[in-house]
């Protein structure tokens, strides 16, 4: 279904975007580690290369964090997967680190000047 | 901070959860079970090093950031032999000077002296007089045990002067007198360490 780009044409993910992604994910429903991996990888139309794996490491460091919270449960196809859900802090810390992205693509654009054509 | 403790099989079954569904997915496209099994554990990444991330994150990561601070600490000090030496050298000396000071002031105002018990030695002068013979001082024992020379104190600086009688009284530590007449001159106790 998904054109599948070499990998070399794949924008790297920046350091800490990631956890971005996953609460932004998070936003519209419970969702395990697969079904995160599936909504980033459709939502940015397989432009980012995300290892799933690497989605571990982010999603047991923001559940330490007390942004989401996990808890074990039974997918649509009927198999055992751990749910994860955003937290109300989870929820303002989106808020805040979308602004704060939004800044960053603001400012780097400017200094960048228009696309050229 | 929040930290939950979770046990390796739970991340392990949440892997192999993540596996078994991306393999679901990958049938329900089209490929076969096998070929979706392998392309999703492509996707996955390496299982093992993830999992080593995600152990590392709550455990010995201390640990190894630890050793390789030190081993940047070396580095540097590698980097910069004459700065590096002058430190040691600085560390060196201001230490040996410190061990070697306190080693004296250890010795003569801490350490007691090896004997029975050293809160009771005297250092004994006779007032008027210095250098005396070992015979002058069994003739002040003497005197002392017959009542004829008076023992003044100054217990704080360990000196016991003894008087002549006919020098003015510089009042008598009674505590100290019977050390002269109870041992007498003839069991000498141990006046000089």
């Amino acid at each position: 279904m998904t054109t599948h780009k070499k990998s070399s044409d794949r924008l790297v993910l920046l350091q800490g975007t990631l956890d971005l992604l996953i609460l932004r994910t998070l936003l519209f429903g419970m969702e395990h580690g697969q079904g995160i991996a599936r909504a980033i990888q459709q939502q940015t139309e397989d432009e980012l290369f995300v290892d799933h794996g690497s989605l571990y490491p982010a999603l047991q460091r923001l559940e330490s964090r007390g942004w989401i919270s996990a808890v074990w449960g039974t997918s649509s196809n009927n198999r055992r997967a751990r749910f994860y859900e955003l937290t109300s802090k989870g929820r303002r810390q989106l808020t805040s680190e979308t602004q704060q992205w939004r800044r960053l693509v603001a400012a780097i654009g400017r200094v960048l000047g228009p696309e050229e054509g | 901070m929040r930290w939950r403790q979770r046990p390796e099989k739970d991340f392990d079954r949440e892997v192999r959860a993540h596996l078994d569904l991306e393999t679901d997915r990958l049938v329900g496209e089209g490929m076969s079970q096998d070929e979706a099994r392998v392309a999703a554990r492509l996707r996955f990444g390496n299982v093992v090093a993830h999992k080593e991330h995600f152990f590392e994150s709550r455990r010995v990561l201390w640990l190894h950031q630890a050793r390789q601070d030190v081993q940047y600490a070396l580095r540097s000090l590698r980097l910069a032999p004459g700065f590096s030496i002058t430190v040691i050298l600085t560390l060196a000396l201001g230490i040996g000077a410190n061990t070697a000071l306190f080693s004296g002031v250890k010795g003569l105002m801490l350490d007691t002296l090896s004997i029975a018990e050293p809160g009771r030695l005297v250092r004994l002068r006779v007032a008027g007089e210095n250098d005396m013979s070992r015979s002058r001082w069994e003739h002040v024992f003497d005197a002392a045990a017959r009542g004829a020379v008076a023992v003044a104190g100054h217990q704080h600086r360990h000196d016991l002067v003894a008087e002549h009688p006919l020098a003015p009284p510089m009042g008598v530590g009674a505590e100290h007198t019977d050390l002269l007449q109870a041992g007498g001159p003839r069991q000498p106790r141990p006046l000089v360490a």
